[in-house]
C-alpha cells in the first residue's frame, strides 16, 4: 500500500485525536516500518490494519467507521494534491468512471509496483451507478469513504447501498449509488 | 508536570526520529530513481546517436546506389547514343542508294518495292533518331539553339509535310493559323518542329476517320515576349483516363497492344514533353475515348522583329466570293482567312449547291461573284465537270476559279486548261491567301513589287503549272558547276556524285584533306572548283583541319574563299559550331537528303554570284529609298547620287526606273529645281501604286 495512505492516516490521527494517540498506536502496533512513512515508498497494508485496530481500541469507535472517515479525509487530500484528476470531470460518477482507466493508469506510470484495487462501474440510469470494488486487501470501507469524500468535493449528495463478499483471497463490494435530490 | 514535559519531549524525539528515518528512506528512493532516470537518459542518447549513425550509413548507401544507378543509366544512354550513331552510318548508305534508284527507270512492281524499302528505311531512321534524341536528353546533352525563325513558315511547312499521310487515310487536316502574325521568333525551330511533327503524326496515326485540326495562336506576354499556344485535336481512338497520366513517361504508349497495332518506340511524347520543358513550356493532353484527343503545347518565345515582306495585306477591290467546301471545320478556317481581306464570302458545301446558288443569284442586282474557291474534298461532282458547268453560266464569264488542294495534283495542268485561275496547296496561311489575291486581282506593278509574296511555294498559277519550275531553276543554276567531293567512304562518294550528276553538276573526288588541297590548288590553274563538299571525319587530315588550311590559303589564294559545306554523321550542335568556327559555310548531316543537299549547294553557289543578279526591290525598301532621296534632293546633299546608284542595283518597276533616270540626267545638268520637281512626281506616282494596292 502506498506510503501516502499511511502518512495521511497518522497526520489525521494527530489532528483529530492527538500526537500522543498517534505515537501510542505506532509504538504499540509494533510496526516493521517503525511508523516512519514516506509517500514515495510502499508498505505492508497490515500495518494500517494494525494501527486502525489499535485506534479503535483506544477510542471505542468501530474500525469501519474510522476507516470510512479516513477515506473521506483522504479524498479531500487527494483533491488538493492531484487536482488535475478532479478538475477534468464534473460529477462524482464521471470521476468514479475515470479511476480504473485513467487515474490508476497514471499511478502505474509513476509507481510500477503499486497494487491498485479494481473499480468496475456501470450506469443503469442517469442518477444511479453500480460499482464493483475488488481487491486482495479488505478496504471496502476505505473505498466507501473515498466515494463519500469525492461526492462532497463535487457538492453532490449520494445514498450508498453496499454489499460485501469474499471469493478466495479476493474481497468484493458492490456499491449501489444514487444521487439524492 | 516535569513528567509530562519529559514525556512530551520523548514523544517529539520519537516523532523526529520517525520523520528522519522517513526522510532518509525517501532520499534513498529519490537517489535511486535519479540514477535510473540518468541511466535511461544515457541510453536514450546513445540510442539516438546509434540511430543517427544508422541513418548516415543508410544515406551513404543510398547515395552510392543512386550514383551506381545514374552511372548505369549514363552508360546505357551513351551506349544507346553510340549504337544509334553506328546504325545511322550504314543506313546512310542504304537510304542514299534507294534515293538514287528512285530516279532510275523502274517497272511498276519495282517502284512499289522500292517505295516500301524507302519507307521502311525512313521509319528506321526516325526510330533511331528518336533513340538518339532520347539518349541525349537522358545524358543531359541535348542543347537548344537560339536562332531567328519565321513561325508562320514553320507551321506551314510542318503541316504541309503531314498532308500526304492524312490524305492517305482520308483524313482532313485543318490548319488554322489566322491568328499568327508574320513575326520572327527566337528559339530552336527544329525542336519546335519536332514536337509538332510528333503530335501531328500521332494524331494521324491514331485517327481512322474524321479530321485533325491544328490551331495556333501567338499571345503577347510583354514586349519581345510572347507565348505560342498550339492545339492538335483529332477525332481518333482517344486515350483512357488512367493511361493519360503516364502518357508522357518514357517507353509508355497508352497500351502495350498499341505498339503491336500502331508501332512506334513510345519515345515521341516523352521527348516532346522534355523539349517543351527545356523551352520553359508545357504540354498537356485530354481525351475522350472513342471521340478523340487534344494535345496542347504552350511555349514562350522571344520575338525578333516582323517579317516586313509579309506585312502588307493586299486589299482587293470589293469582291463577292463563293467557297465550296464540304468539311465544316475547314470551311470555318478558310472563311476566317479570306474575311481578313473584307471579302463578301458565301459558303456552300457541295458543287451542286454552288451551281444552284450562282444560277439563282443572276436575278439579283449585283450578281457579280468574282471569285470561286473550290476545295478538293467536294465529292458530289467531278472537279472538271464543275468547272465546265460554272463556265457555262453566261453572266459569270469574268469570275476566277481557285482550286484548294491537299497535294500536288497531276491534274493541275488539265484544270488550268479547263479554266482554273490558280491552285493552292493547303494549309492556308494569311500569306498564301494574300499572295493568291495579289496574283488574281493586283495590278502588274504591284505584282512585280510583291515578288517575294508571290513566290509562295504553295501557290500555283497557270504558267507555273506547265513545268516544274523549281526543278528547272535548280538545274539551271547548278548546271556545269564544279564541286569537289571530299570523303573517305567510297559509298558516300557514289551517293553524292550520283545525286549531283542529276543536276548537271560536275564532281571530282578526293579521299582525304591532302588530296583535297592538291586538287584545289591544281584546279586554280585550269577550271576552278565552285564549291567543296567536305566530310568531317577522315583519316590523314580531317575536314576541320582541311577547311582551316583552305582558309589560310594552303590551296592557293584564289581558293581561299571557296564555299565549303561540311558533311558529317554527327548531329551534335558542337560539331556545327566547330564547322563554322574553322571557316566552313554550311553544314549538312548524313544521311544526306537529296533535297537538302541540292538546296544547300544551290544556296551557296547562287550566293556567290548574287552580286551579278539583280533582284526585285521590296515595296518597303523602295519607299525608304525614295524618302531618303527626296530629303537629300531638298537639302542639296551630294550623297544623292550614291543613293540613286544604289537603288538602281535593284530591278525596278519600269515607271520608277524611267523617272529616276530622268532625275539623274537633270542632276547631271545641275538643274536641282526640276530634278526635285520631277522626283516628287515620280514619288507621288509610285506611292499611288502602293495606294492602289
Amino acid at each position: 500500500m502506498k506510503g501516502i495512505v499511511f502518512s495521511e492516516f497518522i497526520e489525521l490521527v494527530e489532528e483529530v485525536f492527538s500526537p500522543q494517540i498517534a505515537d501510542e498506536i505506532i509504538t504499540e502496533s509494533d510496526l516493521a516500518s517503525e511508523g516512519a512513512y514516506t509517500s514515495v515508498l510502499t508498505y505492508d497494508h497490515h500495518e494500517l490494519i494494525a494501527m486502525v485496530s489499535k485506534l479503535s481500541e483506544k477510542t471505542n469507535i468501530p474500525v469501519p467507521e474510522l476507516v470510512k472517515t479516513f477515506g473521506q479525509h483522504l479524498a479531500k487530500r487527494f483533491a488538493e494534491q492531484y487536482p488535475q484528476f478532479f478538475e477534468n470531470v464534473n460529477t462524482t460518477f464521471d470521476f468514479l468512471d475515470s479511476i480504473e482507466n485513467h487515474i490508476h493508469v497514471e499511478v502505474k506510470k509513476l509507481y510500477s509496483d503499486a497494487q491498485v484495487p479494481s473499480f468496475q462501474t456501470e450506469r443503469p440510469g442517469p442518477d444511479s451507478m453500480k460499482m464493483i470494488y475488488s481487491s486482495e486487501r479488505p478496504f471496502a470501507d476505505l473505498a466507501e469513504g473515498l466515494i463519500l469524500g469525492t461526492s462532497e468535493y463535487y457538492g453532490e449528495s449520494l445514498s450508498i447501498r453496499r454489499q460485501d463478499w469474499q471469493e478466495g483471497k479476493m474481497n468484493f463490494a458492490k456499491f449501489e449509488l444514487t444521487i439524492q435530490g | 508536570m516535569a513528567d509530562s514535559t519529559q514525556s512530551q519531549l520523548e514523544l517529539f524525539e520519537r516523532r523526529i526520529e520517525r520523520e528522519r528515518k522517513a526522510r532518509k528512506a525517501a532520499e534513498k528512493v529519490i537517489e535511486e530513481k535519479s540514477r535510473e532516470l540518468y541511466d535511461a537518459n544515457q541510453n536514450l542518447i546513445k540510442f539516438a546517436e546509434d540511430l543517427e549513425e544508422q541513418v548516415k550509413i543508410r544515406t551513404a548507401e543510398y547515395k552510392d546506389a543512386l550514383k551506381a544507378a545514374e552511372a548505369a543509366n549514363q552508360a546505357k544512354s551513351s551506349f544507346l547514343a553510340n549504337m544509334s550513331h553506328e546504325i545511322r552510318t550504314p543506313l546512310n548508305g542504304v537510304l542514299g542508294i534507294l534515293y538514287l534508284l528512285k530516279n532510275d527507270l523502274l517497272t511498276q512492281e519495282q517502284k512499289r518495292q522500292l517505295s516500301i524499302a524507302l519507307s521502311c528505311s525512313e521509319s528506321l531512321l526516325k526510330i533511331i533518331n528518336d533513340i538518339l534524341d532520347f539518349s541525349k536528353v537522358e545524358a543531359g546533352k541535348l542543347e537548344l539553339e537560339s536562332i531567328k525563325f519565321s513561325l508562320i513558315e514553320l507551321l506551314e511547312d510542318t503541316a504541309q509535310s503531314h498532308i500526304l499521310k492524312a490524305d492517305e487515310k482520308h483524313l482532313e487536316l485543318i490548319v488554322d493559323v489566322s491568328e499568327i502574325p508574320p513575326v520572327y521568333l527566337r528559339g530552336d525551330p527544329s525542336r519546335l518542329r519536332q514536337i509538332l511533327t510528333n503530335l501531328l503524326s500521332n494524331a494521324i496515326k491514331f485517327t481512322n476517320q474524321g479530321e485533325i485540326q491544328l490551331t495556333a495562336k501567338l499571345i503577347k506576354i510583354r514586349d519581345n515576349l510572347c507565348q505560342l499556344e498550339c492545339q492538335i485535336i483529332d477525332t481518333g481512338i482517344g486515350i483512357e483516363d488512367d493511361k493519360l497520366k503516364t502518357l508522357f513517361s518514357t517507353f509508355n504508349q497508352a497500351d502495350a497492344s498499341t505498339t503491336r497495332q500502331y508501332g512506334g518506340t513510345g519515345l515521341g511524347l516523352a521527348i516532346s514533353k522534355k523539349l517543351c520543358e527545356m523551352m520553359n513550356g508545357e504540354i498537356q493532353a485530354r481525351s475522350d475515348v472513342g471521340q478523340g484527343s487534344c494535345f496542347e503545347i504552350k511555349i514562350p518565345f522571344e520575338t525578333s522583329g516582323s517579317d516586313k515582306s509579309k506585312l502588307h495585306r493586299f486589299q482587293p477591290p470589293p469582291i463577292k466570293a463563293l467557297l465550296i467546301e464540304s468539311n465544316e471545320s475547314q470551311q470555318q478556317a478558310t472563311a476566317k482567312l479570306f474575311k481578313h481581306h473584307q471579302l463578301d464570302l458565301t459558303l456552300v458545301s457541295s458543287g451542286l449547291q454552288a451551281i444552284h446558288i450562282l444560277n439563282s443569284s443572276l436575278d439579283e442586282p449585283n450578281p457579280d461573284t468574282t471569285l470561286i474557291l473550290i476545295d478538293s474534298n467536294i465529292s458530289d461532282i467531278e472537279i472538271t465537270e464543275l468547272i465546265q458547268s460554272l463556265k457555262q453560266i453566261d453572266d459569270l464569264k469574268l469570275f476566277k476559279l481557285v482550286y484548294l488542294s491537299n497535294l500536288a495534283s497531276n491534274k493541275l495542268e488539265r484544270l488550268f486548261h479547263a479554266g482554273l485561275s490558280a491552285a493552292i496547296h493547303k494549309p492556308l496561311t494569311p500569306q498564301l491567301v494574300n499572295a493568291l489575291l495579289i496574283a488574281l486581282f493586283a495590278s502588274s506593278d504591284v505584282k512585280l513589287m510583291s515578288e517575294n509574296q508571290l513566290a509562295h511555294k504553295s501557290l500555283f498559277l497557270p504558267e507555273q503549272a506547265q513545268a516544274n519550275s523549281e526543278q528547272n531553276r535548280l538545274a539551271y543554276e547548278l548546271e556545269g558547276a564544279r564541286v569537289l567531293v571530299v570523303d573517305d567512304c567510297h559509298i558516300n562518294q557514289i551517293v553524292i556524285v550520283k545525286q549531283l550528276n542529276q543536276y548537271g553538276v560536275n564532281c571530282e573526288l578526293a579521299n582525304n584533306g591532302f588530296e583535297a588541297l592538291h586538287a584545289l590548288e591544281a584546279s586554280a590553274k585550269t577550271s576552278k572548283f565552285d564549291l567543296v563538299l567536305l566530310d568531317c571525319q577522315m583519316p590523314e587530315m580531317d575536314g576541320y583541319e582541311t577547311a582551316r588550311k583552305i582558309r589560310q590559303g594552303a590551296a592557293g589564294e584564289s581558293m581561299q574563299n571557296i564555299p565549303i559545306i561540311a558533311v558529317t554523321a554527327n548531329a551534335f550542335k558542337e560539331n556545327k559550331n566547330k564547322c563554322l568556327s574553322v571557316g566552313m559555310n554550311a553544314y549538312i548531316t548524313k544521311p544526306l537528303q537529296p533535297d537538302e543537299l541540292i538546296s544547300t549547294i544551290s544556296k551557296w553557289l547562287v550566293n556567290k554570284n548574287q552580286s551579278m543578279l539583280k533582284s526585285y526591290i521590296d515595296i518597303e525598301l523602295l519607299e525608304q529609298f525614295l524618302a531618303t532621296i527626296e530629303s537629300q534632293l531638298t537639302e542639296f546633299d551630294v550623297e544623292v547620287e550614291a543613293s540613286i546608284k544604289h537603288l538602281k542595283k535593284y530591278r525596278l518597276p519600269a515607271a520608277v526606273l524611267n523617272g529616276i533616270e530622268k532625275v539623274e540626267s537633270l542632276l547631271n545638268q545641275y538643274d536641282f529645281e526640276n530634278a526635285l520637281a520631277s522626283f516628287k512626281t515620280l514619288r507621288a506616282n509610285s506611292l499611288g501604286v502602293k495606294h492602289d494596292a
